[in-house]
């Protein structure tokens, strides 16, 4: 199968290459909690949804039961690690 | 590809439905390797920017993409059929759109239509594709394509269609969403179909019904995610301008705006429009659902910049008064004694466009510009100006509208959590140099 995609990729089916502001707002801060936030979120939507905005703690929550209610795998316990990771690195 | 089950699937029952999906994918064995080659192609996606990622992010890889329920268009697809000026915005979902100056057509070009996904875009086929209407209605139906288009009359208009959060990074603070350009996500296509009133006439709407809700057969990486799904009340549903809409500028939807079939509901937020349409449903009260109680609303009462959503929210509805300057663009040089051909456009919702102004000292005087004739009622109104510069130097440009209702075009918008509704006045920047 990664081949096959592999070839789709390379076959002209590539998206057209992320400009600089994209890239730098697909960067997360590095530090725990910062790969649960990759591997979770980014299953719907790119990660400058996130590193683009601040918000506080109460906001994160509300946005993490949103997607939760939208489908998100998230456990409670995942949910603790990123809101305070989110809060920390993109709060306000 | 006939036996796909998601515009047969019963949309409200997301479990249900995702069961079913999982039983054919099982059965459906070469098929299903097949779907999963699209998948694999957006993890792909992922892998790339896990790739820019430092190196200290160990076990940054992509989760593993889930089966999908159905084929999908991969975005590359998608953007190869759009003009060259069309910039992406986000990658998934999928959202990209044109700056104003190459919004100059009267009609919005297809190509240069703005693109807005919640989930993917799923590769549906006319042939089998059928619409449901139950709910609220005498005789509960099942109409495939082609009865829709023989039994319906087609009616044409030309209609806006803007997401309700075209404009949001003119904001600030910057409110979560797609980060729309100041000039927005917006276009005013002409669009066929179906009058949805014929339609929930034909089924016989019961007493008692408010809402009408719309179901799409759009689906994300996780079979988990809730169908997108709004209602919009009876009176525009009944709308004459309310369309079960098949072709855009007189061909097939292209896939990304909802082949083979969508809602047009013109003049209000684009998400009211329910793309890949398969199921409607006649209520006795607001669909509920995440599309409308977490996403779609604006506070009842202002709050303050930065403020989190209030208790007291209501659903978004029809734009506010608006416009846009779509020549010159921002940059453009000329010299003194050049005509400055200005142009752009003006609509407002429910409401028409009576009086576009021109100012050109940042608002502190303004002058009327030219309006074109009005054309259907949800379209856009064309409006021109001409500017003799007489100095040298930076010269901006501003517009604003007035509509039916003697409401004027804000200077900036009023800001709302979600950053939907930003009509605030456009400005172009221009230079001017000795002749």
């Amino acid at each position: 199968m990664a081949c096959l995609s592999l070839l789709l990729a390379t076959g002209g089916l590539l998206i057209p290459p992320l400009s600089a502001g994209q890239q730098q707002a697909e960067k997360l801060m590095d530090a725990p909690g910062a790969d649960l936030v990759r591997s979770k979120c980014t299953l719907c939507h790119d990660l400058g949804n996130i590193t683009r905005i601040r918000q506080t703690r109460e906001e994160w929550e509300d946005t993490l039961k949103t997607m939760i209610r939208r489908g998100a795998p998230i456990t409670p316990a995942d949910e603790t690690i990123i809101v305070d990771y989110l809060t920390k690195y993109y709060g306000k | 590809m006939d036996s796909y089950d998601g515009p047969n699937a019963d949309l409200e029952q997301g479990k249900k439905d995702v069961v079913t999906r999982r039983v054919f994918l099982k059965s459906a064995g070469r098929l299903g390797a097949i779907l999963a080659v699209g998948s694999a192609a957006i993890a792909l996606d992922a892998a790339a920017q896990t790739a820019q990622m430092p190196a200290s992010s160990p076990t940054s890889s992509p989760a593993p993409a889930p089966t999908l329920p159905g084929p999908v268009v991969p975005n590359a697809a998608v953007i190869a059929e759009k003009d060259p000026v069309m910039k992406v915005l986000t990658e998934r979902p999928l959202t990209a759109n044109v700056t104003a100056e190459n919004l100059s057509d009267a009609v919005t070009p297809t190509n240069r239509l703005f693109i807005r996904n919640n989930l993917l875009t799923p590769e549906l086929q006319e042939a089998g594709h059928t619409l449901t209407i139950k709910g609220l209605v005498d005789k509960p139906m099942t109409l495939t394509f082609d009865d829709l288009k023989k039994t319906f009359p087609a009616v044409t208009v030309q209609g806006m269609l803007e997401c309700a959060g075209s404009g949001r990074t003119a904001f600030s603070p910057l409110p979560k969403g797609t980060p729309w350009n100041p000039s927005g996500g917006y276009g005013c296509p002409r669009w066929t179909g179906a009058r949805l009133r014929e339609i929930l006439k034909a089924a016989g709407v019961k007493s008692g019904a408010v809402h009408v809700a719309f179901f799409g057969a759009d689906f994300g990486e996780l079979p988990t995610a809730p169908p997108v799904a709004r209602s919009i009340p009876m009176s525009k549903a009944l709308e004459p301008n309310t369309l079960v809409a098949w072709a855009i500028n007189g061909e097939p939807l292209p896939k990304v705006h909802g082949f083979p079939l969508r809602m047009m509901v013109p003049g209000w937020v684009g998400s009211a429009s329910t793309k890949w349409l398969v199921g409607i449903e006649v209520l006795d009260a607001p669909f509920k659902g995440t599309y409308m109680d977490d996403s779609y609303r604006v506070p009842a009462h202002p709050v303050a910049p930065g403020e989190k959503m209030p208790k007291e929210s209501v659903s978004t509805e029809a734009w506010p008064v608006k416009s846009v300057i779509t020549a010159p663009a921002p940059g453009a040089k000329f010299k003194i004694g050049d005509s400055i051909a200005v142009a752009g456009k003006a609509w407002a919702g429910e409401n028409s466009i009576t009086k576009v102004e021109i100012s050109l000292d940042e608002g502190v005087s303004w002058t009327r510009a030219t309006l074109a004739k009005p054309g259907d009622k949800y379209a856009w109104r064309l409006f021109s100006y001409t500017v003799q510069p007489r100095r040298q130097g930076y010269m901006t440009i501003l517009a604003r509208a007035t509509d039916s209702k003697g409401i004027v075009q804000p200077i900036v918008a009023t800001w709302n959590p979600l950053g939907y509704f930003w009509n605030g006045i456009h400005r172009v920047g221009v230079t001017v140099e000795k002749a």
